[in-house]
C-alpha cells in the first residue's frame, strides 16, 4: 500500500497517464509526444515496476471538468486511475460466519488484521471473515480522508465546475458514506473489476447497522449474509458499453455481496428492491456508480482508443479557434482559452443564445426580463450563455468535434456525447433522477437539454 | 481613427473593397460615422435610372442602436417622406445589431423596388399609390428624372 | 475634430421628432416654417407668456433660421410677435451678446432649451415693468 504522501506526489500523473495509456504497450510513443507538446502539463514517467503499468480502469467524478472545482489535491481529485498493486490487496468473504450478542465479542472485529462484516441484527450480530485473496487488488472509495480510502470523494454540487459558478458559502450534510465502496480486481486478464456496497474502515471492518436492510439468501446450499448500505451504491451498466452506439440502462443497486437489486422504493427505504439474478455488478467501460451526493464513471482501460485524449481536446479547441469564428456583432474573433486555461470568462468568449444555437460574442442587447435575451440574427428569446469546452476526455463517448453544448450550462461536447448524456437519467439528491451535464452535473433543461451550435464564419 | 470601434472599422473596409451593386457608401473625411451614400433606382422600378444620394451617420451606441439614414434626393415614395426620411422597420423597433451598413442599404434598395402603401410615411403618397397606381408611378417616374437624374436637383 | 460628431441633418431630424411629441406642458413648441423643407433651415418656434407676468396669455411667435454649420454655430433668432425685452432688437432680432444663452452656445443646445430659456427669463422680476406692446402686433 502506498503511503498518503506518495500518493500525493504521484497523482498528477496518475490522470495524465490513465488518459494516455492502455495495456497494449503502444501508449508510451503517445505520452511522450504529448509531454514534448505541452510544456505545462505535469511530467509523467511510465512506473519502472511492470505491474504497475498495469491499468485496471479509470474512475472520473461527473459534474468536474479536468479536476476538481476547487482544484485536486492529494486523493481528493476528479479522476482515480486504478493500477494493478505490487502485492495483492484484495479479499473475499471466507466460507463461515459467526454469531454474537455483540460484535466486539468477536475476535476476527477486534483484530486489525483481518477484514470483516457484520450484520447487526435485532437480538445479535453475524460477523462474517473475510479472507486475503491473492487473485485480486482491492480500492475503496468514500468520504472518508483516513488511510484506508484509495479515492476519497466528496459531494458534487451543480455548476461548480464552471468558472464564473458564484460559490456559496453554506456547507452542506454530506450524504456520501465515509466507506461507500469498494472495486476489487483481478490482477490477471483481463482484470476483471467488481464492484461492492461499503469499504472497510480503519478497523478493517464493514458494519451493518440495525436500520440498514439485510438477508440471508442461500447459495449452493450455504448460508450466506448480504444488505444494502443505507443510502446505497447504485449502477447503471450502459448497453454496448460507452461508445457512439451506448445505451443507458436501468439503474440498479448494488449489494455488500456484489449482487444486483433493483431500486428500493425510495433511496433508503429498508425494503431491498428485487434481485436481479440475471444480472451481475461487473464494471463495464461506461459504467454509472452512484455513491448518493457524487455519481463516478467508470473508464476500463481496454477501451480508451474510442476517448479522446487531453490531446485531442487541445486539437478539437485549436481547429474551432482556428476556423476564426466570428462575433456577427462585433466583428471580432471569437476563441475558446486553452484547456485549463479557463478559470474565468476571457474577452473572445464565445456566447450562445440557447435558443437557436448562434454563438457570439458577449454583447449587451436584447435583454428581455432577467434571464433571457433576443438573438440578433433570427431574434428567437431566451437563455444567453458563454461556452466552456468540456475539458474532461472521459466523458466523450466519441472523437467527434465539439459542435454541441448542453442547455443551460453552455459546455461543448461531440453530438453523440450530447445526446448520450441527454439521455441518461442521473440521480439527483435521493429522489429524482435527472439529465445532466457531465462536466458540471447541471440538470439538463428542455428536450432534447443540448443545442447544436451555429458559428459565424469570418467573410474576409 | 483613434475612439472608433473595430466593427465601424471593417465594415468601412469591407464597403469599399466589395461594395453592393449599385450602391456607394464614401465615409466623410472628417467624420468617419457619417457616410455619403448613393442608391441607383432599381431595374424595373419608376426609380430606375435615377441616382439617390442619402446620408447616413452611426450613433454613439451603433451597433446596439440602428444608423441614422435619409434622402438628400427628393423621391416620390409612399415610405419616404418630403424630407427624405424613411419609413423601414429595421431603422426603428426591428433594428438588431446583427444588421450592418451594407445590410441596411440593400434593404432601402429594396424599398424603392417594392413601395409598401399600407405602411406609409408619406400619406399623400400612399394614398395616391392605392388610388391609382399608375398615375403615382408616373409621378415617381417624373420625379425621377427631375430630381435624380444628371443635372437634376 | 471628434469622428463621432452627430451631423446637422441628424441633430436636426431629432429636434423635429421631438417637437412633435411636444414638451409635455404646451408652454413651448418648435417645427420646420415648411414641412417640404428638406434643407431643414428655417424654423417656427411659439412661446406661451407665462402666469403672473407681465407676458401672460400672450402667444409669442419666433423664427429661427439654423444654417449650415448649426448646432455648432447658434442660430439666428428673431420674434415675430412684438414684445419688449431688453435682448430683442426693435426689428425683433435677440442679440446674442445681450442674451446669454446665445453668447455661450454649444453644439450640445437646442432650440428647445433656448425657448424655454427665453420663457425662464420672462418670469425675472425686473422684467415686470417693462411695458408690453398690445397684443398681436408683428415685427
Amino acid at each position: 500500500m502506498k503511503t498518503e504522501s506518495e500518493m500525493d506526489v504521484a497523482s498528477p500523473a496518475e490522470h495524465l497517464a490513465g488518459m494516455e495509456m492502455d495495456t497494449s504497450g503502444t501508449a508510451y510513443q503517445n505520452v511522450a509526444e504529448y509531454q514534448g507538446n505541452t510544456a505545462h502539463e505535469p511530467t509523467c514517467t511510465p512506473p519502472a515496476d511492470e505491474d504497475e503499468a498495469i491499468i485496471y480502469g479509470e474512475l472520473i467524478v461527473l459534474g468536474t471538468n479536468g479536476q476538481l472545482p476547487g482544484g485536486d489535491r492529494g486523493r481528493r481529485k476528479s479522476c482515480f486511475t486504478l493500477r494493478k498493486k505490487k502485492e495483492a490487496t484484495g479479499v473475499k468473504p471466507s466460507d463461515q460466519h459467526q454469531v454474537f450478542p455483540r460484535a466486539s465479542q468477536s475476535q476476527t472485529f477486534n483484530s486489525k488484521e483481518h477484514h470483516s462484516v457484520s450484520y447487526t441484527l435485532p437480538r445479535n450480530v453475524v460477523v462474517v471473515p473475510y479472507v486475503h485473496d491473492p487473485g485480486t487488488d482491492m480500492f475503496q472509495i468514500g468520504r472518508s480522508t483516513e488511510e484506508p480510502i484509495d479515492f476519497v470523494v466528496m459531494d458534487i454540487f451543480p455548476g461548480t465546475s464552471i468558472p464564473t459558478h458564484q460559490r456559496s458559502q453554506q456547507p452542506q450534510q454530506s450524504t456520501i458514506s465515509r466507506f461507500a465502496c469498494r472495486i476489487v480486481c483481478d490482477r490477471n486478464p483481463p482484470y476483471t473489476a467488481r464492484i461492492y456496497a461499503a469499504g472497510f474502515d480503519t478497523s478493517m471492518n464493514i458494519v451493518l447497522g440495525e436500520k440498514a436492510p439485510k438477508w440471508t439468501i442461500d447459495k449452493d446450499g450455504k448460508r450466506i449474509f448480504d444488505g444494502l448500505t443505507t443510502n446505497g451504491v447504485l449502477i447503471m451498466q450502459p448497453k454496448n458499453g460507452f461508445s457512439q452506439s451506448s445505451e443507458p440502462t436501468q439503474w440498479k443497486e448494488t449489494s455488500v455481496c456484489g449482487d444486483i437489486y433493483r431500486l428500493r422504493e425510495s433511496r433508503s427505504a429498508q425494503m431491498p428492491g428485487a434481485k436481479v439474478d440475471g444480472d451481475n455488478n461487473v464494471l463495464v467501460n461506461g459504467t454509472l456508480i452512484d455513491l448518493c451526493g457524487a455519481t463516478l464513471l467508470w473508464r476500463s482501460s481496454s477501451n480508451v482508443d474510442c476517448m479522446p485524449t487531453p490531446r485531442h481536446i487541445d486539437q478539437l479547441i485549436h481547429n474551432l479557434n482556428l476556423g476564426r469564428p466570428q462575433c456577427p456583432v462585433g466583428l471580432t474573433t471569437l476563441a475558446f482559452p486553452r484547456r485549463n486555461r479557463a478559470t474565468r470568462e476571457t474577452e473572445k468568449q464565445p456566447w450562445v443564445y440557447l435558443e437557436c444555437g448562434h454563438v457570439h460574442g458577449r454583447i449587451e442587447w436584447g435583454n428581455r426580463g432577467e434571464e433571457e435575451r433576443m438573438c440578433p440574427l433570427c431574434r428567437s428569446v431566451g437563455k444567453y450563455v458563454p461556452l466552456w469546452i468540456g475539458n474532461e476526455p472521459a466523458f466523450y463517448v466519441d472523437t467527434g468535434s465539439p459542435t454541441h453544448c448542453f442547455i443551460p450550462c453552455g459546455h461543448v461536447c461531440s453530438a453523440k456525447t450530447a445526446l448520450y448524456w441527454s439521455r441518461t437519467a442521473l440521480p439527483h439528491g435521493t429522489q429524482a433522477y435527472n439529465a445532466a451535464c457531465p462536466f458540471c452535473a447541471t440538470p439538463l433543461e428542455g428536450d432534447p437539454g443540448y443545442k447544436k451550435l451555429i458559428w459565424q464564419q469570418p467573410v474576409d | 481613427m483613434a475612439g472608433l470601434p473595430r466593427r465601424i472599422t471593417k465594415e468601412t473596409q469591407r464597403l469599399l473593397s466589395e461594395p453592393v451593386q449599385g450602391i456607394s457608401a464614401t465615409p466623410d473625411e472628417n467624420n468617419l460615422r457619417y457616410f455619403h451614400v448613393t442608391i441607383n433606382g432599381p431595374k424595373d422600378s419608376p426609380f430606375e435610372g435615377g441616382v439617390f444620394k442619402l446620408e447616413l451617420f452611426l450613433p454613439e451606441e451603433y451597433p446596439m442602436a440602428a444608423p441614422k439614414v435619409r434622402f438628400n434626393t427628393k423621391i416620390y415614395h409612399p415610405n419616404i417622406d418630403k424630407i427624405g426620411r424613411i419609413c423601414l422597420d429595421i431603422l426603428k423597433d426591428k433594428w438588431s445589431p446583427a444588421l450592418q451598413v451594407r445590410t441596411v442599404l440593400l434593404s432601402i434598395q429594396a424599398l424603392l423596388s417594392a413601395p409598401n402603401p399600407d405602411d406609409p410615411l408619406a400619406n399623400d403618397v400612399a394614398d395616391n399609390w392605392k388610388r391609382n397606381e399608375a398615375a403615382a408611378i408616373k409621378t415617381a417616374r417624373e420625379w425621377t428624372q427631375k430630381y435624380a437624374m444628371s443635372g437634376g436637383q | 475634430m471628434s469622428t463621432c460628431e452627430k451631423p446637422r441633418t441628424f441633430v436636426l431630424l431629432e429636434e423635429l421628432d421631438e417637437g412633435i411629441k411636444g414638451e409635455g406642458d404646451g408652454t413651448i413648441s418648435w417645427g420646420l416654417c415648411d414641412d417640404e423643407d428638406s434643407s431643414l433651415t428655417k424654423w417656427i418656434g411659439t412661446i406661451i407668456g407665462p402666469p403672473k407676468t407681465v407676458f401672460e396669455g400672450r402667444i409669442y411667435q419666433l423664427v429661427l433660421h439654423c444654417g449650415e454649420k448649426y448646432p455648432k454655430v447658434a442660430p439666428e433668432v428673431k420674434f415675430n410677435t412684438k414684445v419688449n425685452l431688453p435682448f430683442v432688437s426693435a426689428t425683433g432680432h435677440i442679440d446674442s451678446r445681450r442674451f446669454h444663452y446665445l453668447l455661450n452656445w454649444t453644439k450640445s443646445c437646442t432650440m428647445k432649451s433656448l425657448l424655454k430659456e427665453i420663457r425662464r427669463l420672462m418670469t425675472e422680476r425686473s422684467y415686470q415693468k417693462l411695458k408690453q406692446p398690445p397684443e398681436n402686433m408683428e415685427y
